[in-house]
Order: C-alpha cells, then structure tokens, then sequence
C-alpha cells in the first residue's frame, strides 16, 4: 500500500516536472524552456536571430561588447544573432515588406520597423509571418503581468492590451509601455528670453495674449534686439521642416485644436472631424499671413531643412526672437537663454497645446521561422525581471553611465509627483556608444515613470530641464478630449491610406501657400474645400469615425 | 502571293544558316554574349512577371499571384486623382526643359575643348568639368540648399551685405524658381561627363579633312562648324533620341529632395507623387505604384518611337 503510493507520488512528481502545466492548462511545448517565473529561461543555451534597423552610433550589438546584450543573454540563456536591417526606416520597412510577400525566411525575433501600425502587425500575422501570443499571454507573462498591474492609471479607461488586439482578435506583438513625460507634449516652441528683457516686456506666467506676443515679434523686428548694432539681423518667428518645426501648426493652435500628426483629426463629444474644414484653420492661416506680410514670419521658415534651421537658431549672436522645434537642444548655446512659450492665446482665449497620448506600443513580435516562441516570449517577459532595466534602455550602463540617486534627492520632474531616481553620469543618446540599442527593442513596463525621474543638478543649460519647463507651462492646456487610439483593419488601411497621404500633402502644401499669400484664402477657400471633398475627405473620415467606435467599444 | 512569297523566304533562311554557320565557327567570341543576355532575362524579363499586379489589387496576404483581378481600376484611380492636372504636366515640362538645356551644351563643350591647343590646360578644364559627376544627388541638392540659405547660406550672406543686412527672398520655396534650380544644377554636374562621349567621337575625325580645309582657307571656326560637328551629329541624335525615351522617368531623388511646401505645385512630378502616396502610407500599395510606372514606360516607348521616326525621316540617322 505504503509502496504503490509512494511510485504513485514519484510518478506524478515526474509528470510534473516533465511538463509544468501552467495555472490555466498552458502547457509548455518546448521541454528546454524553464518554468513562468524562473531565470535563465532556458536549460540549455539556445540562438535566436533578431532583426532590427541598424543604428549608426551603435557601435557593437554583439554580447560582450554591447552591456544591454551582454545583460540580457546572461540573464535569459538565449544568445541573439543580429539580423541588421537598413536605418532608415522606410527602407527597412520595404525590406521587410518585399521579405514577407516572398514568403522568404524572417529573423526569429522581430522589433520595430512598422510593427506597432496595427493594420501592418495583423497584415504580416494574416500572411503567416508573424504568430498570435494570445496563448502566452496571461499564463508565460510571469513578470510582465506583475509590473502592468502596477501601472497606476488604466489609459483613458482602456484595458491596455486591448489597445494591441487585432481585428482578427489576435494579439501578435508584446505590450510595452515605455514612457517619457515630455513626449506628450512634444510640441513646442522657445522665446529668446533677453529679448524679451530688452523689449521692456515682462513673460507672462500663462500662455501669453496675442496682443503681446505680436507686439513681441514687432519688437524683435523692428528693434537691435541682440546689441549687435545692426537692427535689420533679428528674426522674430522661424521654424523649419524638422521635427516638430512646423511653424503653421504651431500658430494655428490659437484657432483650432492641431495635433502635429498628418490625420488633422480633432475630437469633440466622441464625434471626428478634420481640422482643415475647420473656421478656424482659415482664420489661423489668416493670422499667419498677416505675420508673413509684416514681415514677422520669414519665407524659409515654411521650406528649410534641419540643418540649416540649426545653423541659424544655434548661431553665435542669437537673432531668433522664437523659434519653434520639439527640441530646445537644437539651439545649442543660445540653449540657456530660450524659455518654453508651448502655446498662445489666440484672440478669442483659445490655447489648447498638442498633446500625444503616449500608448503601449506592440512592436516586439515572434516570426513563424522562430523554432523556440516560447523562449522568445519568456525573453520578453525577463525584460521586467529587474525595474531598472527601463533606464538600461534608454540611459545605459548602470554605474558607468548611470547610478541611483540618493533618496530624497530633487527630481527634474520634482513639481509633477516625481522624485528623482537616478543621476545621468554621462549621455548616451545619439552619441557613439556600446551601453544599449538606441531605442531599437525597447521592452517592458515602465510603471513608476522611471524613464522621466533623473535627478536635476540645478544647470540650466540642460536639454531636459528646458523639456520640463515646457511640460509644466504645457499642462494647463491640456486639451480635455482627445484621440487615444484608432485600430484600423488591414483593408481599411489598403483602401484609405494613400487617400490620406493624398489629402495630408495637398493640405500641408495649401497652408504654406495660403500663410505666403501665393494663394488668396477668401477666394480660395471653397475651392480648397472642394478639392478636398474630391479626393474623398468626407468618405475617409467616416471610415475614420467608424473605425473609432469600433476601437473604443468592447 | 505564295509564290512570290517563297523565295524570299528561303533567302532568309539563307542568311539565318549562314549565321549560325559564323557563329559556330567563332563560338568563342559568341560565348561573351552569354552573360549580358542572361543579366537581361534574369534583371529585366523575369521580374516583368510582376508587372500584373498593376492590375491587380496586391495584398501581402495573397501574393502576386493570388490576389484579385481589378482590370484597369489602378490606372482609373490615378487619372482621376485631383492631382493627375498637374503632375503630369510638371514632369513633362521639367523633363523636356531638362533635355533642351543640357543636350547642347556638352556638345559646345566637347567642340570647345577640341580645338584648344594646350593640352594640359584642355585635360584640366575637362577634369573639372566632369568631376561633380562623382557627387552624389544628396549631397548636390544638401550643397544646394546650404548655398541658397537667406539667412545663412553664401548667397544670403552676399546679398545681405549689399542689403543693409536685409535677408533676401528664398529661392528654394519659389515655386516659379524650382525647375531652373533643378535643370542648370544638373547641367552644372554632368556637362563634363556627357561630354567625354563626343570627345571621343571627335577623335576619330579624319586629321585629312582638317588639312584640305586648311588649304582651301577654312577658319578654325568653320572647320568646327563644318567637320567637327557634322562628325558629331549622328552620336548626338542617337542620344537625343535615347534620352526621349526617358522623359517620363525623370529621377525621384533630386525633386523628392529639393521639395519643399512652397514649391510642390511645380515639383511634384510623378515619381514623387508616387512614393507620398503609394510608398509611405501603410503597408504600400505596390498595384497603384506599378500602375502608375507602366503607364510612365508606355508613354516613354511611344516617345522614343516618334522621336526615332522623325529623325529617320530628318537626318537619316535612327535607332533602327
């Protein structure tokens, strides 16, 4: 009796040690893979292939030289080949296309390219190229689950992963919520600040009137602003083709609700509608022109590069009165003296800033070439083993290019609830460097908005101080409503995408004729609005409205 | 008719065993054909399988093959599209502009040098001229737009000097400017390198002609008028006609990266309209790309065939 129990009890202990069977009757297929929860992930040591779009400054991915590599593959067990694609995005995009459609062989891992477009992830997972993680989720999400159920605010009251949930109802890419609180409010422009002084003017602590700020730009026009005796050099507005350079959006805010994206889509009462059929797109471009026509706006402001944007606005003797650029470190050394002026009342008191719901994104996904999925997931889970591995991404090396700050110490983002957690010993953004990936394979949950809480040194002259400025004028004009997201099926993507990139460079094209006056908006503007109509504006915002709703329900 | 008909026919026969028979007998040299025609049928036959997707609707999902059959709605939707007035015109004025001014000026180029006497100062005028060949477009056009700046390029900085400071008009966002900029720009970068074919079918003018005429009293400018460009002309035509068959496929690089909002109503041009819509929206819509580049290479064949056709008619000099 006593006998046949115990083989009875080793049998089963065998059984389960075989084959961990999971909390809700996930089996695991793979017998190499370690249970949910357990590190490394594999027994043995395995390879898997990653493709991403190479970055230029990164100058080694390879383990042992790369310390985001060499992390993960002594923490997981999974060596990672690489698989480099083009860097500019297009062109790996292309690539990648062209490899799905000729069924040819995928890396093992995908992350990046367009895979956070939901219609592409679901197109490749339609085509086979991609596979649903619906059985992983929730069973082999050890970690994972644990760090998204600290994430203190669902987003607009929705479940987050459904945010990544194809319309087929399959999820083909692992959440990551990886936030930076100045990219909601991306949007922004700088005032040179000593102007302001030597106008006599005073910076308002709001968003300045329209009143003052054209009285500003007359003043830096007409006056030797910058002391250098010549009182023709200074420029009051400029903006450029750069990122979030756009000079006409940034104007137009005073008017109309202008999101920077090329939807122009405004929301109000759950109801869509596009910004250019707006009244106050034609007044704001009105506006515009009369700036443009005194003089306040210089032509190459609308047609300048990046390069040459920076050259002018970082040049020795400031001459620019405001320049408008997603970032203040663009203006070099002229850095300290350009203060946020996010947004402006317009004549009727309306400010509302652009405002960048910052989603999970879904790019990290497993291709049908992967001959161990369940490792590959379980990699991705190990992205949340450790919080600070969110900083790792982004920051580098712990203790080399980053340590933990003391507790207590002052946060950057102090006023906004968040302390500071760590100080930046030295940057390794957009510089050479073999501390991580450069943004490519971002991972994990950042719930304690780490990525935000570095500790502030009191410089001024700090490209994140400025940013933090800028949030803290921004917050205020929030808008109340806003777009969170639209999932768009694949052929409502095949069938609308190329009406919306019509409309968006037509549209785009028109602002910057109409604010230059080589095109007269009174005698215009029906025309315009009818040429819109032509090219399908009112079918595609219904297609819009509906994809919403859709989006939005349960 | 069948009568008449067959010797004809056998005289052909004829001339087809006579040229296999030459070919077997120099199979050697014949082999060297081998790679080009096979770098032909496998770069540009195979891959002309693919051209149906113009008319088809190509999902990723269902391959070349396998996705729907829509018949002409590609090229529909592209000559309804509000924008079809005007980038059809913009390409075709910006292409032949292109052609009228630098087809003529390498062959003034190529006459000028011949004639100079002094061959180190010929070979280092001709290296000059040919080396912004080697630049490529990126950097051209980013050399382009640094020089026109206003504010900071050498064009802004020379004007302002003589401007009491004032920045001058911007050149680049001047939708009437655009295709100057863009055709004397590529003037500037290729005349020395087009130029090195008609040097080059100068060399081969006969040294006799030159003498005779120089004894019958000719000038050094009516011997280039007279011997060197008549040399020249059947080289000249068969490139002229060469380059009508290209008018519609005028690079995408240089317009897509001068571009700009002010100046789109000019240089818009279809490959650009092209790759906005069909390229960077989505997943691409490869079927109204194709659409578009077939209907481009049809009109650039019925060019090449009247232009061929003219000039057999004019100058008895043609392609076949």
């Amino acid at each position: 009796m006593k006998k046949s129990l115990s083989v009875i009890l080793a049998l089963c202990l065998a059984l389960m040690m075989a084959v961990p069977a999971l909390a809700d009757g996930y089996t695991l297929q793979d017998p190499n893979v370690t249970a949910p929860g357990e590190i490394p992930v594999v027994k043995e040591k395995i390879t898997l292939s990653i493709g991403i779009t190479q970055d230029s400054n990164t100058l080694s991915y390879e383990y042992g030289e790369n310390y985001m590599t060499t992390y993960l593959e002594d923490l997981t067990g999974i060596h990672l080949e690489w698989v480099l694609y083009p860097a500019t995005g297009s062109d790996a995009n292309s690539k990648l296309r062209l490899q799905v459609s000729g069924g040819e062989e995928l890396p093992d891992i995908l992350e990046g390219f367009d895979l956070d477009t939901d219609s592409v992830r679901e197109a490749y997972g339609q085509a086979g190229a991609l596979i649903p993680l619906n059985d992983y989720i929730g069973t082999l999400d050890y970690y994972h689950s644990q760090a998204l159920a600290k994430v203190p605010e669902v987003i607009e009251g929705q479940d987050m992963w459904k945010l990544g949930r194809s319309l087929d109802g399959n999820y083909y890419g692992m959440l990551r919520l990886y936030r930076t609180l100045p990219n909601f409010y991306s949007a922004r422009a700088w005032i040179n600040r000593d102007f302001v002084a030597a106008l006599g003017m005073e910076m308002p602590e709001e968003a300045p009137t329209q009143e003052w700020f054209v009285e500003f730009l007359r003043g830096v026009r007409d006056n030797d602003v910058n002391g250098n005796g010549d009182p023709n050099d200074e420029v009051p507005l400029v903006g450029g083709t750069g990122w979030q350079q756009n000079v006409l959006y940034w104007i137009l805010k005073q008017y109309t609700y202008m999101n920077y994206a090329d939807s122009f889509l405004q929301i109000e009462d759950g109801k869509l509608s596009n910004a250019y059929t707006k009244e106050g797109f034609k007044e704001g471009l009105k506006f515009a022109r009369s700036l443009y026509e005194e003089g306040l706006i210089p032509d190459y402001a609308f047609t300048q590069d990046n390069a040459s944007y920076v050259a002018m606005i970082a040049a020795e003797t400031p001459f620019v009165g405001i320049g408008v650029s997603g970032s203040c470190s663009a203006f070099g050394a002229n850095m300290p003296i350009m203060d946020p002026i996010p947004v402006v009342q317009g004549p009727d008191g309306y400010a509302v800033c652009g405002y960048f719901s910052q989603n999970p994104n879904f790019e990290q996904c497993i291709t049908k070439d992967c001959e161990h999925p369940e490792a590959a997931f379980r990699m991705f889970d190990a992205e949340n083993y450790e919080k600070d591995f969110i900083l790792v991404q982004r920051w580098g090396e712990p203790g080399v290019d980053w340590v933990l700050a003391e507790e207590g110490s002052r946060g950057m983002y102090d006023e906004m609830g968040l302390p500071g957690y760590f100080t930046v010993l030295q940057s390794v953004w957009g510089v050479p460097q073999k501390s991580h990936w450069a943004g490519k394979f971002l991972g994990g949950v950042d719930y304690d908005n780490l990525n935000s809480r570095f500790t502030w040194d009191g410089n001024e002259a700090n490209n994140e101080y400025k940013n933090a400025l800028a949030v803290a004028k921004q917050v205020n004009y929030k808008p109340d409503e806003y777009i969170v997201k639209i999932i768009y099926s694949v052929e409502e993507q095949e069938d609308w995408a190329n009406t919306r990139a019509a409309i968006a460079t037509y549209v785009k094209q028109s602002m910057a004729e109409f604010a230059t006056g080589v095109r007269d908006i009174d005698a215009e503007w029906d025309s315009f609005q009818e040429a819109i109509k032509g090219m399908g504006s009112e079918e595609l915002l219904a297609m819009d409205q509906a994809a919403y709703e859709r989006t939005m329900a349960d | 008719m069948a009568q008449t008909g067959k010797p004809a026919l056998t005289a052909k026969q004829k001339a087809r065993q006579s040229t296999i028979r030459l070919a077997k007998q120099s199979w050697e040299l014949y082999l060297f054909l081998l790679i080009p025609v096979a770098f032909i049928i496998i770069f540009h036959y195979v891959p002309m399988i693919g051209v149906q997707i113009a008319f088809r609707k190509y999902r990723i999902v269902d391959g070349i093959w396998g996705s729907k059959w829509v018949g002409f709605a590609q090229f529909q939707k592209f000559f309804k599209s509000p924008q079809f007035k005007t980038i059809v015109p913009n390409t075709i004025i910006l292409s032949l502009y292109g052609l009228f001014a630098s087809f003529p000026i390498p062959i003034i180029l190529a006459l000028a040098l011949n004639v100079l006497r002094n061959k180190r100062f010929k070979m280092t005028i001709q290296m000059i001229s040919y080396m912004p060949h080697f630049i490529s477009t990126v950097v051209l056009v980013g050399m382009l737009i640094a020089i026109l700046n206003p504010r900071i390029g050498m064009y802004g900085i020379i004007y302002q000097s003589f401007h009491d400071g004032k920045a001058p008009k911007d050149l680049m966002g001047q939708a009437g400017l655009f295709r100057h900029l863009y055709v004397w720009s590529g003037v500037w970068q290729n005349m020395g390198w087009s130029s090195i074919i008609y040097l080059a079918a100068l060399s081969a003018v006969d040294t006799e002609l030159h003498e005779a005429a120089q004894i019958d009293g000719a000038s050094r400018y009516k011997r280039v008028i007279h011997i060197d460009f008549p040399t020249i002309l059947p080289t000249a035509i068969i490139l002229l006609i060469m380059n009508a068959g290209r008018i519609m496929s005028i690079g995408f690089e240089k317009a897509y990266l001068m571009q700009n909002n002010l100046n789109k109503s000019t240089s818009e041009i279809i490959s650009t309209y092209v790759y906005y819509v069909g390229m960077t929206s989505g997943t691409g819509d490869f079927s109204y790309a194709t659409a578009i580049d077939l209907f481009n290479a049809v009109i650039n064949l019925i060019m090449l065939v009247v232009v061929n056709a003219i000039s057999k008619k004019v100058t008895d000099t043609s392609l076949w």
